[in-house]
Formats: C-alpha cells, structure tokens, sequence
C-alpha cells in the first residue's frame, strides 16, 4: 500500500520524487513519528491519548522561552520539558487507573489543562527563540537522511524490541487484550497502564521538541491535530483500538503513510483543510477495514 | 418537608446532590458579584445556558446508550456558518435554510450512527473522525465569520416574552418533550436498556443498532439547531464558534449525574449540569478571569467530575 502511495504521489506531481520534497517529507514525518510511538503504546495498552498534540505545544513553547537561543540550555530544558510531559502522562495514567475513568476525556481534560497553562506562561504571545543544536535535530540532516528521521526510527526500533523481547513489553499486550485475565496472572495493571501514559507523554514532549527545531520558534498551537494524525498512524498501521494487537512496524509505516497523504494534497494543489478531511476519511475507513478484517478472520 | 426531602435522598442522592451545588454555587455567585444579580446578567446567564442546554440533550442521550459523540463542536460551527452564510439577511431564505442546517445534522448523525451501530466502530473514533471532516470543511467554506442573519431570525435566541428570554421557553419545551421521550416511550427505554448491558438488550428482543442510530440522529439534530441558536444570537456564523462545545457538553452530562459506562442518570441531572456551567463561565467572566486561566480551570473540572464518578469494572 505504501508502494501504491508512491506511484500515486508521482502521477499527482512529479515534484514528489525530487530529493528535496523527499527530504522534507521525511522531516514531517518524524515529529509524528516519534509522538506515534508513544501513542502505539498506549493504545496496545487499551487506551487512547488525546493529550499530546497540547504536550507538543507546550513543551516547544517553553523549549523557546526558557532555551532563549543559548545551546549551553538545550539539554536542562530538554530534561525539564521531558518531566513536564512525564507529569502530563502521569496524570493521564492516575486518574485513569485509580478512579477507572475513560481516558479519552481524561486526555481531553489534560490537554484543555496544559492548554492553559502555556498561554497563562507566554500571556498568549510564545517568546524565546530555538538554540542552533535544537535547530539541527529538526533541520538538520546527515546526507539525504534528516537527523531527525533516523531519531524517530531508532525509538521504534527501541520500543520494538522492549515490546517484543522484554517482560514488560508482553506485560502491555496482556493488558491491552484482557485486562482482568492480566489481573489474575499476576501483572500489577494499574501499574503497567500508569508507565504507558507517563511514556506518552514523554514521546510527545519529545515530538513537541523536535517540532521547535523544525519550525525555529515556539508556538502555541504547535503539532494542532497531531493526536489524530497519531491515531491514525497508528491504526493505519494494524495496531487494533481494543488493545493487545499490532506494533511499531505498523506504525512506521503507518506514519510515513499519513505524512505523504498530507503531501499529496498539498501537491495536487488542494487546499490545506482538505488534510483534515481526508485524515478524518483515512481513520474511518482504517477502523472499517480492519475490523472486517478481523471478523472473517474469526469465521473461517 | 423533611420526609420529602429523605424521599428524594433515597430516591436519588446524586441527583439532589447536584441540585444542592448548583444552589450553593448560585448563592456564592449572588453574594460575591453585585453585577450578578442584575436583570440583564441573568437572562443573559439563560440564554448562554440554552447554546449548552439544547447539545447537552443530545449528549446526554448519546452517553446513557453508552455511546460518546465528539463531532457536536465541529457540527455547531458548520450549521452556524451555513445558516448566516446562505441567509445574508434575506428574509425568504429562513425556513429553506433552518431545514437544510437540521437535515444536515440528522445526515451527520446518520452516518456516526452507522459507524458505530453497524460497522462497528468505537463512537469516539468515529466521531472524532467526523469532527476533523466537518472542521475540514466548514474551514473550507470560510476562514472567518461569513454572512448575516435576518432581524426576525435574531428573535430566537435574543427575543423576550415578557420578563423571560424566549429561547429559555423554547429549552423548557425542548426539555420537556425529551424528558417524555426517555421515560414514557419505547426508544427512551431502549436507550436506557442499551447503555446497562447491550448483550441483555438485544437477547430481549430491542433492536439495539436501530436505536443507535436513532441516538446519533438525535444528537446531530440537536447540534445544528444549537448553530442556528448560535447564529441566531450573535448574528453571524464563526467556523470556530463550537470548539470546546464537545468538552463542555460532555462536562455537564457527567455533573449531572450521567454515567459515562451509560444507562444510568438522565436529563433532569443535565439541566442542573449546564446551569452549573454557564453559572462557572459567568462568574468567571464578571470576577474578570482571563480566558487562558479558565482553560486551567475547565480542565480541572473535567478531571475532577470524572474522577469523582469512580465506574464499576
């Protein structure tokens, strides 16, 4: 399916293949791709995150304000804006734990929460400015390779091998299919939920930080729609919504997907609210398949 | 008196409980903002509770049939942009334009309830999925407010019959007609029915995705008639105009007592939870809090209703 994408993506335009727009594709995708990472987590988990596209914002703003151009900040902010989606995340994972709420409006509440507090901090204008070091994980590139591309592909590689290879990763997928089986076999469920959401929100500070070295400057609605965009990714990608089913390799592929569907439409010309519409039309019909998919699976 | 009120303890504390924070909350409000106990502010305080009021009857019937419906904010700022956008003051216009705007939610709500009912996806997927297509294209339609709605129109949402704001009538109506509905007829039971145990509703026989789909339907009508409620109050349609009406809506279901696992709770709690709401955003508004900080403290509301309502595995 991706190969059929690329064929489309060169008979729509021809621009597509130049090494230039490649380039830049892949740089897209990689804000997406590592906050997608955590998202498959989650969602491997039995969970949703609608909260990272405000952690995104917030932590590139504050990357801005606080980093101020100066490289000797970049790695204490880094830290610090990695703790603030740590806490993000750790809310998300308590309240969903302890008081068994929903996640989806948990995320939601989180995300209007954090919302807030960026805009209170910059009083709605983003100051600061992205130091150099920064600037290069967004811009930067080694050959034709964006420096950030072989980040995003490295943490799936990594968080691969922890699902497939550690007892933790199992530990997921045990609670992402059933829960109370889990429960019974001994696998602390609170617990393993808790560690996904905090690890979220992790990815998606990271993701929010690769966003500033990409655009320079801090944004308030820096990565808006991005949980979408992550859902999507990670659907695309065969991971299922109940939980307990699918992977990183999907993602990725699923990430790549989504970013040049979002380029194919600027391409052709159309303009930029068509991306919504078609990610909206990309999901349904995501969720559509793969469940008819899995039926007759069971039938046969 | 006494007694009445243990009746009613044993009957449904979460629901007199609410009541009770909703009379507290008016009492803070009453004592602390003299600008509160103005004519002007309180009618003023109906009309704002009526925009959430007429979505939060929809929500409500979503979430009792264990469902959620995120596409409502998205629907408002559609069926706002379209009513004064094709309206441009035209007076011959009003009725084509009201039934096309409901019809387009009833379409809305058709296609959620189908995602949900018969293909079998998770309502906040598919309705998130319908929000992003629907902001897709009433950001396509226009990128800023469009249009203008006619004066006879305006009467909806900013009319006065007497003392009370005419729109507070109309949800009172509204109200009372789907108050009816949930607990005298076969749909309302079903609902009910539907959100405790789907398995158990459909070995009794109810056609658990018909009524589904019936659920949507409600919901999408209910939200586009809260844009032209909104259009018809502001006197023009903003493509952002609903953002935050999913949340808020959501929010005032579960203050009032709604369980989010469905089945359980009703309108008569969503009432006192929109009153509560607009009640929040009007003190808010006159003790002069910034918008960024009311964000803070919305967020904060969500948690803590959600997580005061702790559901059963």
């Amino acid at each position: 399916m991706l190969v059929a994408l690329f064929v489309v993506a060169g008979i729509v335009s021809p621009i597509f293949y130049r090494p230039q727009n490649i380039f830049n594709v892949l740089q897209q995708a990689s804000a997406l791709g590592v906050v997608s990472v955590g998202q498959t987590l989650v969602i491997l988990s039995g969970g949703i995150d609608l909260s990272i596209a405000s952690i995104m914002a917030t932590s590139c703003v504050f990357a801005a304000a606080l980093m101020a151009g100066k490289n000797s900040m970049v790695i204490p902010i880094t830290l610090f804006c990695l703790a603030i989606g740590a806490l993000a995340g750790f809310l998300n994972g308590i309240i969903t734990t302890r008081r068994n709420a929903p996640p989806f409006i948990v995320t939601l509440g989180t995300a209007l929460i954090f919302q807030g507090i960026r805009f209170v901090y910059t009083k709605g204008a983003p100051f600061g400015s992205i130091p150099s070091w920064l600037r290069f994980l967004g811009r930067g590139g080694i050959g034709f390779v964006p420096a950030s591309v072989i980040i995003f592909l490295f943490l799936a590689l990594v968080m691969e091998a922890i699902l497939q290879r550690s007892a933790y990763g199992r530990k997921i997928y045990a609670v992402g299919d059933n829960k109370v089986a889990a429960l019974y076999s001994g696998i602390n469920v609170p617990n393993i939920i808790l560690s996904v959401y905090a690890l979220s929100g992790i990815f998606a500070a990271f993701g929010g930080l690769v966003l500033a070295g990409y655009l320079g400057f801090g944004d308030n609605w820096a990565g808006k729609g991005y949980e979408l965009d992550a859902i999507a990714a990670v659907v695309v990608g065969g991971t299922s919504l109940a939980g307990g089913e699918g992977g990183m390799g999907g993602t990725v592929v699923g990430v790549l997907l989504i970013t040049i569907l979002s380029n194919i439409v600027l391409l052709a010309g159309l303009p930029y609210q068509f991306q919504q519409i078609v990610k909206g039309l990309v999901v349904a019909a995501a969720v559509i398949f793969y469940s008819f998919v899995k039926v007759s699976g069971e039938r046969r | 008196m006494v007694t009445l009120i243990q009746r009613i303890l044993r009957g449904n504390p979460t629901l007199f409980f609410v009541y009770v924070i909703l009379f507290v909350f008016f009492v803070f409000a009453a004592s602390t903002a003299p600008q509160f106990r103005t004519v002007y502010n309180i009618s003023n305080l109906l009309r704002q509770a009526v925009a959430f009021g007429i979505v939060g009857i929809g929500q409500t019937i979503v979430i009792l049939s264990g469902g959620i419906d995120l596409s409502v904010g998205s629907l408002i700022s559609l069926a706002a942009c379209l009513t004064s956008g094709i309206m441009i003051g035209n007076p011959t216009l009003v009725f084509p334009i009201v039934f096309l705007v409901l019809g387009i939610g009833v379409l809305v709500g058709l296609t959620n309830g189908t995602l949900v009912a018969y293909l079998r996806v998770p309502p906040f997927i598919a309705t998130l999925a319908m929000s992003a297509i629907l902001q897709g294209s009433v950001l396509l339609y226009t990128k800023k407010p469009v249009g203008g709605v006619t004066r006879g129109f305006m009467f909806f949402a900013n009319g006065q019959l007497g003392a009370i704001p005419f729109a507070f009538v109309f949800w009172v109506i509204l109200l009372s007609f789907f108050l009816f509905l949930l607990r005298r007829t076969g749909l309302g039971l079903h609902v009910y029915a539907i959100g405790g145990n789907q398995e158990i509703a459909r070995l009794s026989g109810i056609r658990v995705s018909v009524a589904k789909v019936a659920v949507y339907v409600i919901s999408g009508f209910m939200a586009a008639l809260t844009g032209l409620f909104l259009a018809s109050r502001l006197g023009i349609g903003d493509p952002l105009m609903g953002q935050g009406f999913e949340l808020e809506s959501i929010t005032a279901v579960l203050i009032g007592g709604t369980s989010l696992a469905g089945g359980k709770g009703g309108i008569e709690g969503t009432i006192a939870g929109v009153l509560i709401i607009a009640l929040i955003n009007n003190i808010l508004n006159l003790l002069g809090v910034s918008g960024f900080w009311q964000w803070i403290i919305k967020g904060i509301v969500v948690i803590v209703v959600v997580a005061a309502y702790k559901v059963k595995e």
